[in-house]
């Protein structure tokens, strides 16, 4: 065997354990789900081939389906922008060199790495309508007491509020890429007469706008995928205002025991994700500058 | 030719006397294979033998069931023969005994049960019990090891599915009456009607009906009702009277405890500052979810579903649009009962407090010591006084390899004996008749209850919603517009919305 064989064989074990795990617990869950999605089951007894069924159901007469698609849009695209946004304000101070920053930076990187279960039900307290820390702040401002999670005007809102909490992953990847701005940039634009906002406008924007791409997508797939807040919080409540996409199809897998559909739904977020995605990369080329230019 | 021996003649007695140890002997052997008799018998061409054919069947059995009795059939047996001849008898007899003795003995093969429910070991009440019956099951089974397994209700019931789909779903497990058809339906569990026909000790008939009704799916019985109560109404007596509200039980004797009653009594109870916030408020939540709307569209005559198809969602007809109307304007336009958000605390911890001058909980409560809390029964509608009464099941996996051991924990913890400590010992009602009139006696010092006999009544009024395996859609479906409608934001008062779903929901499906 030539040393060109050994070495392929080689490269070949040495990559097996990944290729092995991706197609055993990402490659066939998905063909799976695929081939469920065309098929109704209850998880117990056999599985029933219905065709297009499912996928006529889900436009037809799901009413949910409409209601937790509609609840989903609102929270992601009110949402991932604030969101983005407020991570980007937020990395901007803490980037600066000042004295204890690091301890500022870990406060807010700690919501990120805390158990969603343990924050839901922090948050559940923090928006109890009668002693919650909410409540409180805006009584100390001289606005009347809200409702929050148990208004159904107000829930949405106050999910999005409460993502805000948990934006310090963006923040770090906004830091990182504050920090890979040459300082040189900012001189040169600084003899020319910018000030810090124009600064901030020219350099820094265009130069860390593949970071903020990256963070839209990576948010706008996150944010479609909410769950555990609505499913611990409200349950869907009030009158289905937090019925999340994920929440709805949960419920039909595990609750209805239709798993046939319940695939058929995580397919239609799977093309739906897919499409803004899509929509957001041929946006991209109109305002995300690479350092080199990739033919 | 010369014999190897001699020739010798036999007499009669002694043919007898062969034929029959002979006889018996043949028998006792088939009887050990359990096979056919007749053959043997048949070959010894004795009549008074033939006759013996009780023997085989008995020894048969012995040998199937393992139960001690069946020896003293041995010795009917015997009497048979000593009617043929006294002296053989004797000597057959001895062999027969001996040999049953030795056969039927079989140490019974050591096997580990595994038994779930959604309560720790170490609960107050559910856990104790649990225990208790663990232990005493054990002992009277050496052979049989529980292994015990809980998750917290959130979870139970996903998991026990995800468990039962990769067949390691628990022997014996709870479940919750409402969603247990599903499970069924699904393939989930394991009939039992056979079980329980089997098993001269347990009294099925003893059940109250409505108790066995979520346990019963297409004709046949899956479950035996467990942990069940019935909704009543706590009140704080101290809160009435200050209110000056007339104690509740008293209305009730008098015939004058009904909705409008109900209605002035939360009016006096319920105090609000200056800003119009509540300080003190009539009741909690007036259950306006799938489990408590059903009280008040029974009492106004309505239901949820159709009867006795059940594949039609009536609540938006009249009667159940008025109940659903009464039940969300305490909280919307009376303002006398507590809102999802009002309610955000623990309703008992609020009743106790004063904070609420009365909740609609369990039947049996477990009154802390120094406030004066009492039950009532539900009061009047337009169309009588019922109650919701909602039991848990106990079941069997459908793959579980050992049914008759399965059977035996279920058939224990609900015995007579068991049913009753489980009111005595979990603070929960009881399912069998035999045990309704005990268990006043049994809570009374035990839950601090002033009228117990309430609780009996409370029982005797309650009703096991209709459930089919669609419920959660159901729940899900109407929940969120009881909420609406209670909630003020923007107040439906008409259920046509969930009807669409809801029938989609019900409609016959495919295949």
């Amino acid at each position: 065997m030539s040393l060109r064989q050994r070495e392929e064989i080689a490269a070949y074990l040495l990559v097996a354990p990944w290729i092995l795990g991706l197609l055993l617990f990402t490659a066939f869950p998905m063909a799976a789900s695929l081939a469920l999605s065309f098929s109704e089951w209850n998880f117990l007894g056999d599985i029933k081939f219905v065709g297009l069924d499912n996928y006529r159901a889900m436009f037809s007469r799901d009413r949910d389906f409409v209601v937790s698609l509609g609840n989903t849009a609102y929270y992601t695209f009110i949402g991932v922008p604030l969101h983005t946004a407020f991570a980007l304000l937020l990395a901007l101070p803490l980037s600066s060199k000042l004295k204890g920053i690091r301890y500022f930076r870990t406060a807010w990187y700690v919501p990120s790495v805390t158990p969603a279960v343990a924050s839901a039900i922090l948050w559940i307290l923090i928006y109890h309508p009668d002693f919650g820390l909410a409540n409180t702040l805006l009584g100390i401002v001289k606005i009347p007491p809200q409702g929050w999670i148990f208004d159904s005007t107000m829930a949405k809102p106050a999910f999005i509020i409460m993502s805000m909490w948990s934006v310090g992953g963006q923040m770090i990847i906004f830091l990182a890429g504050l920090q890979g701005v040459p300082q040189e940039l900012y001189d040169a634009a600084s003899i020319d007469g910018a000030g810090r906002l124009r600064q901030f406008r020219h350099v820094t924007l265009p130069l860390i706008s593949p970071i903020t791409f990256f963070n839209l997508v990576i948010g706008l797939i996150g944010s479609f995928q909410i769950f555990t807040a609505a499913y611990i919080m409200t349950n869907g409540g009030p009158a289905n205002q937090t019925l999340f996409y994920v929440l709805h199809l949960y419920r039909n897998a595990f609750e209805y025991l239709k798993f046939g559909y319940a695939s058929t739904l995580a397919w239609g977020l799977f093309v739906i994700i897919l499409f803004f995605t899509g929509i957001q990369f041929l946006g991209a080329k109109r305002w995300v500058y690479y350092e080199v230019k990739v033919d | 030719m010369k014999m190897p021996f001699k020739k010798k003649s036999i007499g009669r007695r002694a043919l007898l006397r062969y034929s029959v140890a002979g006889g018996a002997a043949a028998s006792f052997m088939a009887a050990l294979g359990g096979c056919g008799e007749t053959q043997v018998v048949t070959e010894t061409k004795i009549q008074e033998v033939v006759k013996e054919v009780p023997v085989e069947r008995v020894v048969t059995q012995i040998v199937e069931r393992d139960r001690p009795v069946e020896v003293e059939k041995v010795v009917e047996v015997e009497r048979v023969v000593t009617k043929t001849v006294k002296e053989v008898v004797v000597e057959v007899q001895e062999k027969v005994v001996t040999k049953v003795v030795e056969v039927e003995k079989p140490k019974p093969q050591a096997l580990t049960l595994v038994f779930s429910t959604w309560w720790p070991l170490e609960m107050v009440g559910h856990g104790v019990y649990t225990q208790k019956y663990i232990d005493v099951y054990q002992a009277k089974y050496p052979h049989v090891t529980i292994e015990y397994r809980n998750w917290p209700f959130g979870e139970y019931h996903t998991k026990l599915l995800t468990q039962a789909a990769a067949g390691t779903a628990p022997d014996v497990f709870a479940y919750s009456g409402i969603f247990f058809p599903k499970f069924v339906k699904a393939g989930g569990a394991y009939p039992i009607d056979e079980l329980v026909r089997t098993d001269a000790e347990f009294e099925i008939e003893d059940f109250v009906e409505q108790s066995l009704r979520l346990s019963v799916v297409d004709g046949r019985l899956w479950g035996i009702p467990h942990i069940g109560n019935a909704w009543a109404v706590l009140y704080n007596q101290q809160v009435l009277e200050e209110a000056g509200v007339e104690d509740i039980n008293e209305m009730d004797a008098a015939g004058r405890w009904n909705w409008e009653t109900h209605l002035e009594a939360l009016q006096k109870i319920t105090t609000r500052d200056d800003a119009g916030k509540a300080e003190r408020i009539g009741m909690n939540d007036p259950g306006l979810n799938v489990l408590g709307i059903h009280s008040w569209a029974w009492q106004n005559g309505g239901n949820l579903l159709n009867q006795p198809g059940l594949g039609e969602f009536v609540l938006n007809e009249p009667a159940g649009v008025a109940a659903v109307e009464w039940a969300a304007d305490l909280v919307r336009n009376h303002q006398v009962a507590a809102s999802p958000a009002d309610a955000f605390g623990n309703s008992y911890a609020e009743l106790n407090n004063g904070r609420f001058g009365l909740i609609y909980g369990w039947a049996i409560y477990s009154r802390v010591k120094g406030f004066p809390v009492d039950v009532a029964h539900p009061p009047s509608g337009p169309a009588g006084q019922t109650t919701v009464f909602h039991p848990n099941t106990l079941g069997i996996a459908a793959k579980t390899k050992f049914p008759e051991d399965s059977w035996n924990l279920i058939a224990l913890q609900l015995s007579k004996q068991g049913d009753l400590d489980q009111t005595k010992i979990m603070g929960v009602i009881s399912r069998r008749k035999s045990n309704l009139l005990k268990m006043a006696e049994v809570v009374k010092g035990q839950f601090g209850i002033g009228h117990p006999e309430v609780v009996a009544q409370v029982i005797e009024n309650g009703r096991t919603f209709d459930v089919t395996e669609f419920q959660q859609e159901i729940g899900n479906a109407i929940t969120p517009v009881l909420l609406q409608n209670a909630g003020g934001a923007r107040p439906q008062t008409q259920l046509d919305g969930p009807k669409p779903g809801v029938g989609h929901l019900l409609a016959p499906r495919r295949g």
